[in-house]
């Protein structure tokens, strides 16, 4: 069953051209030059219930706009989409009570209470019953092991520790749609695991539809089957996160370390060099090359260690993005 | 309508447990409330004791009309005048007004009373005093017909000002830095403490009937003293319907506007 579908959806933003300075200023109060902004262009998609999957793309190239639209928080200028059967611009309250929205840049928590209270708000807000609302709580509390901080103030917080709470205010009512905008986004490494996990049960015990947009690539390969990639507005890839590795990984990264001091005459040959030491290089050599000149490395320079890996997805969605420019 | 009131029973709350969770800050709070206070009363002894016959008031009226003001300007300051002139464009401006239009509540109600200031009420113990005074003073015999009928009007007056608020604050939707909106809202406000009775000519004509800020405490007066023309309550009544619906139209086409904030 579909949960979400966007049909050529897009929106543009209007604005006014500053010209800098103070001469500048006043003139712009008389005359200024209107722009248009095309954020999202006509993009089309269609997302399963249960299914998770991830936004990708760079600063300014829709995504967030994209799940405005979808949220109801913007109007699109053209085009249609559809969560749970609803338009969600009509900002209908029956829709409104089945889906959550999460962004990692702005909080929706009372900054100088306890999280608690504002959960209790968002029980009157959504009209939670209390033994749900209890049940639901000591859930995501033990999940995201927040129990202990309940009583605290928000400001005491670390950014960690907030955007559980910010997580958990939005699930009380358990959404069956959750839009996630930069859930980790300025997390440290150990916080931003942890949220991942959080997601990855929660998604896998409630079936909840996740929508997610991430700067990090190890948000979405450790969380998402599929990955929708947009750039300036436009979708570039929808599909799995496999196929594009396998799509776009035509190469595969050498690390050689040496015995002995080398010079890069010697390794030129091999691959495109990408980092030079003289007794360790990085290789970047096509797939159908890598068994071949592994060999003839092993066999000609004095080899310490040789390792091959594949390419990072995220050097490969850089790919994309730079191809797209 | 039993959720709305359990949600402003929690902003009622929250807010006062919020001005409570800095101690020195509470304590200034209260300090420059009861200068507040203070001040009003002062005001109030210097323009309606120190005033001859005004436009036809005589004392006692004078002094209906302005606890009339008053009292209007308690319930607004203690609802939602703060929220819509000067926090609903600083959510706009901050883009937090996203959250608003993602809530299974409606956005009017959200950032018309978002932050009940429990702390303004010390001003409506001088309005309750001032009207204990009224009526063991000045008021003498009154029908329930009169007194009923200054609620109603109270009522409209309240409803009239509401929506010039909506209006006024939409702007804020398009213009985001919306600094001038409240100080703009609070002098017509101010305007309406004095009996539309010294206007002539023109103005008269404007504040009776084009922008009739009248309702604010005239007219609820002089209904409770039995001085007004019924024809123009009926016109009042029109108009504050018609107004009421401009507003909501006018608050819903700035909805469709907002184009928040970039993350």
């Amino acid at each position: 069953m579909i949960a979400i579908s966007a049909k050529n959806l897009s929106k543009n933003y209007e604005y006014y051209k500053k010209v800098p300075g103070l001469f500048g200023a006043f003139k712009s109060l008389f005359q200024r030059e209107k722009l248009i902004t095309e954020a999202v262009k006509s993009i089309s998609f269609t997302v399963e219930q249960g299914e998770l999957v991830g936004f990708l793309g760079p600063n300014g190239s829709g995504k967030t706009s994209t799940l405005k639209m979808l949220s109801g928080i913007l109007h699109p200028s053209a085009g249609d989409a559809k969560v749970l059967d609803y338009t969600p611009w009509r900002r209908q309250e029956e829709y409104q009570k089945q889906f959550a929205i999460v962004m990692g840049q702005k909080n929706q928590l009372w900054w100088d209470l306890p999280a608690m209270e504002s959960f209790i708000l968002n029980k009157e807000i959504y009209e939670v019953p209390s033994d749900q609302f209890n049940k639901t709580l000591n859930y995501l509390a033990d999940l995201l092991d927040i129990t202990d901080i309940l009583n605290v103030p928000v400001r005491k917080l670390s950014l960690g520790q907030r955007m559980k709470c910010e997580l958990v205010a939005a699930l009380l009512h358990n959404p069956k749609v959750l839009f996630l905008d930069e859930p980790t986004i300025g997390l440290d490494v150990v916080s931003q695991q942890k949220i991942r996990e959080f997601l990855k049960k929660y998604n896998q015990e409630r079936k909840t539809t996740i929508l997610l947009t991430s700067h990090y690539m190890e948000d979405v390969v450790q969380l998402c089957k599929r990955v929708i990639i947009i750039s300036k507005g436009r979708i570039i890839y929808d599909g799995n996160i496999k196929e594009l590795i396998d799509r776009y990984a035509t190469n595969k990264i050498v690390t050689v370390t040496f015995e002995n001091d080398i010079t890069v005459d010697q390794l030129s040959m091999f691959g495109e060099i990408i980092e030079f030491d003289k007794r360790r290089v990085v290789l970047k050599i096509p797939d159908q090359k890598v068994k071949e000149n592994a060999a003839r490395i092993l066999a000609t320079l004095p080899i310490d260690d040789i390792l091959i890996n594949e390419i990072k997805v995220e050097e490969i969605v850089r790919h994309i993005f730079q191809k797209n420019r | 309508m039993r959720k709305y009131l359990k949600i402003i029973w929690i902003f009622s709350k929250v807010n006062l447990q919020n001005e409570m969770a800095y101690r020195p800050s509470f304590f200034l709070a209260v300090i420059g409330k009861t200068t507040r206070m203070l001040i009003l009363i002062l005001v109030f002894q210097v323009i309606y004791f120190n005033t001859p016959l005004l436009a036809g008031w005589e004392y006692k009226d004078i002094f209906l009309l302005a606890i009339t003001y008053l009292t209007i300007e308690s319930i607004i300051i203690t609802t939602f005048h703060r929220n819509l002139s000067y926090y609903l464009p600083d959510l706009i401006k901050k883009g937090n007004f996203d959250f608003v239009l993602t809530k299974p509540l409606n956005p009017l109600f959200y950032s018309s009373f978002r932050i009940i200031d429990s702390m303004d009420l010390t001003s409506s113990f001088l309005v309750i005093f001032l009207w204990y005074h009224y009526f063991t003073h000045y008021a003498g015999t009154f029908s329930l017909l009169s007194l009923i009928l200054y609620l109603l009007l109270l009522g409209l007056g309240l409803i009239f000002l509401f929506s010039l608020l909506v209006i006024i604050a939409s702007s804020a939707f398009w213009t985001v830095n919306a600094t001038g909106l409240g100080r703009f809202f609070e002098e017509i406000v101010r305007t309406g403490r004095f009996p539309t009775d010294v206007f002539k000519g023109a103005f008269s004509f404007l504040f009776l009937y084009v922008f009739p800020i009248a309702l604010i405490a005239t007219v609820p007066s002089k209904a409770f003293l039995g001085t007004i023309d019924w024809r123009y309550l009926a016109y009042l009544a029109v108009f504050t319907f018609i107004f009421t619906l401009i507003s909501k139209r006018v608050w819903n086409h700035a909805l469709r506007h907002y184009s928040s904030a970039s993350s």
